[in-house]
């Protein structure tokens, strides 16, 4: 009946009704410093939207007046409490974007849980019933803000066009209400699709049924329309539809779109933090030796791997130069004496054996692999314990690749892949006789500096 | 006696690794970039000489790369300076060599004051921590003065 009559109004006596309106609610004295929407005063803030929300509830029921001032400003926490949970359940929904350009109220007013209490209390006064399905209400929405917008949004729209949809609202007006102030949120999508919807608003403190006492929801729409005017984003309803799921698409792809310099700067970054840790580290063992501090050096090193060190290093110039040198040494002082590499047979016994004192990270296994004289047996030692099995797996891996290429043939330099061993060892306080494969492979333990009577006699032995 | 041992390890060596027959100790031993940590002390030194020279067989080969201590001499002496440069000139007028140089990429920075001659005596114990961007943070290395090594 009131709907059908809404259509009878003419702005004359909407008009007017709204003055009466507004006179009333001075007359209450109603914390509303801005008249209603249209008295001409674009800048509404939300509390009046509340206000006039209020005007029609109060003149109904007067028992509700005493409540109002808290329940404006309740409800006012109330818009922003479930907003702000929303936004923790999921800061990526739309909702974050009509809040940040929208409705600084919103943002600013922070969700505490003394105000959703007062809000409540404030709802038992009014309507126990209410309260309790707007709870229940906004429970849902937290856990689904996205669908929940719509949800709401599109009972608004029923409510506002359709007549018999609003009834079906009817049931939880005060739920509508608490959304209310959540509703301004979504005002600018709802003023830019119709601008009729004003009626609505309009009619409501009207309306005799007790049916509208609920209908204290149309406050919700009230706070929409309102504050629309005074937001200067006419199209921040649309944007803010428009915008955010793109936003939600980019998001994800956020982590995608680290360029590979950026990534490189957080490895970068993290490797300082880790440098700096070390060097504390470092500083702390500083007196527990050299050679301490030289292996906790080279066991924190970090292994970026071969491509990192041929494009994105530093010193790739230096590393390489730093390569070519030890494989020209290799390369030229490696074979033995009466080694001839044009009439080389690949025999077994032409093997070279070589030990390597400080092998690192397995860095030079190539360069022994084309080693001109082939080498048949290497056996790596080297303080660091990280590296002897950054060690062990590149040469595992050579072994794979090898065979993968060549089904367990000759290597790519034309050598089939030495056998190797690789130990933790100092060798400078240690005597490497005592690593098993050395000794095996043979080591002269009266030989050296100091031990020059043996080491005659060794000579004078024939040696081995 | 020595003689019947290296025929009982010849033998293991035999079943063990089969293509090294011949194998009496190894042909080659190599050092890239890590003798200079041995030249702390004397000990260390002659520990590490007895290795190498136990682990060659006669003739091998004892290969490897240490940072050049010309350099450093040259360096400590102030040689890459200009001549009229103040640096220079209070080098000069200072009694012992320079003491830290490097730039963005590496710094060598020695422990104690070095000698202005840039001659290093005693060979070993010249203690520099060196700073390579991303290969090497501050290691604490030692002078590995060449001719020395070398005698």
């Amino acid at each position: 009946m009131y709907d059908s009559a809404r259509d009878c109004f003419t702005e004359q006596q909407q008009q007017e009704r709204r003055e009466q309106q507004d006179r009333e609610r001075q007359q209450q004295g109603q914390a509303s410093p801005a008249g209603p929407a249209d008295a001409g005063t674009p800048p509404r803030r939300r509390i009046s939207t509340v206000g006039d929300l209020l005007g029609p509830i109060e003149g109904k029921n007067g028992a509700l007046k005493g409540s109002a001032g808290t329940k404006t400003s309740s409800d006012k926490k109330e818009g922003g409490s479930p907003e702000a949970s929303s936004e923790t359940v999921s800061p990526e929904t739309p909702l974050k974007d009509i809040k940040n350009t929208g409705i600084p109220k919103t943002s600013t007013d922070t969700a505490t849980p003394t105000a959703t209490t007062t809000h409540s209390e404030a709802k038992m006064d009014s309507n126990a019933l209410a309260s309790s399905s707007a709870t229940k209400r906004r429970r849902v929405s937290s856990s689904s803000p996205g669908k929940r917008r719509q949800r709401v949004s599109n009972e608004r729209d029923g409510d506002a066009s359709n007549p018999t949809t609003s009834r079906t609202d009817d049931r939880r007006p005060t739920d509508d209400d608490s959304q209310g102030a959540r509703g301004n949120v979504y005002a600018p999508k709802r003023r830019s699709r119709s601008p009729t919807q004003r009626q609505p608003y309009q009619r409501r403190p009207t309306s005799p049924g007790g049916r509208y006492r609920y209908k204290s929801p149309p406050p919700p729409l009230i706070p929409k329309r309102d504050p629309s005017p005074t937001l200067p984003p006419g199209e921040d309803g649309s944007r803010s539809r428009d915008a955010s799921p793109p936003r939600k698409r980019k998001r994800p792809g956020q982590a995608s779109r680290f360029s590979e310099k950026e990534k490189a700067e957080t490895r970068e970054r993290l490797r300082k933090m880790e440098e700096e840790v070390e060097r504390k580290a470092k500083e702390a063992i500083k007196e527990r030796g050299v050679e301490e501090v030289v292996k906790a050096h080279y066991n924190d090193k970090r292994e970026l791997g071969k491509t990192w060190r041929k494009t994105d290093s530093r010193i790739k110039g230096l590393r390489s130069f730093n390569n070519w040198i030890k494989s020209t040494i290799v390369q030229k002082f490696s074979p033995n004496d009466d080694f001839d590499p044009r009439n080389h047979p690949r025999d077994s016994g032409s093997h070279l054996v070589v030990l390597d004192m400080g092998c690192g990270k397995g860095g030079d296994l190539l360069k022994w692999k084309s080693a001109p004289q082939e080498v048949g047996f290497y056996v790596g030692v080297d303080t660091a314990d990280v590296s002897i099995q950054h060690a062990r797996e590149r040469y595992d891996s050579m072994i794979r690749d090898s065979r993968r290429r060549r089904g367990g043939g000759r290597g790519g330099g034309g050598h089939q892949i030495f056998q190797a061993e690789f130990h933790v060892m100092d060798c400078w306080t240690r005597w490497v006789g005592d690593i098993p494969i050395v000794s095996k492979v043979g080591v002269d333990p009266n030989v050296g500096p100091g031990q020059s009577t043996r080491m005659s006699a060794r000579w004078g032995s024939g040696g081995g | 006696m020595g003689q019947r041992r290296r025929v009982r390890i010849h033998i293991m060596r035999l079943l063990l690794h089969r293509k090294l027959t011949f194998i009496l100790s190894f042909d080659v031993v190599s050092m890239m970039f890590c003798m200079h940590y041995a030249f702390e002390s004397e000990q260390k030194c002659r520990n590490m000489l007895r290795n190498v020279s136990g682990a060659l067989k006669k003739g091998g080969r004892f290969i490897g790369t240490i940072p050049s201590s010309d350099v450093i001499s040259a360096r400590v002496q102030g040689k890459h300076m200009p001549a009229d440069s103040p640096e220079k000139e209070k080098l000069d007028k200072s009694e012992h060599g320079l003491q830290e140089w490097g730039n963005s990429i590496y710094r060598v920075r020695f422990a104690e004051e070095p000698p202005k001659a840039g001659v290093f005596r005693p060979p070993w114990g010249w203690r520099y921590s060196f700073f390579l961007e991303e290969a090497v943070e501050e290691v604490p290395e030692y002078v590995v003065p060449w001719e020395a090594f070398r005698a």
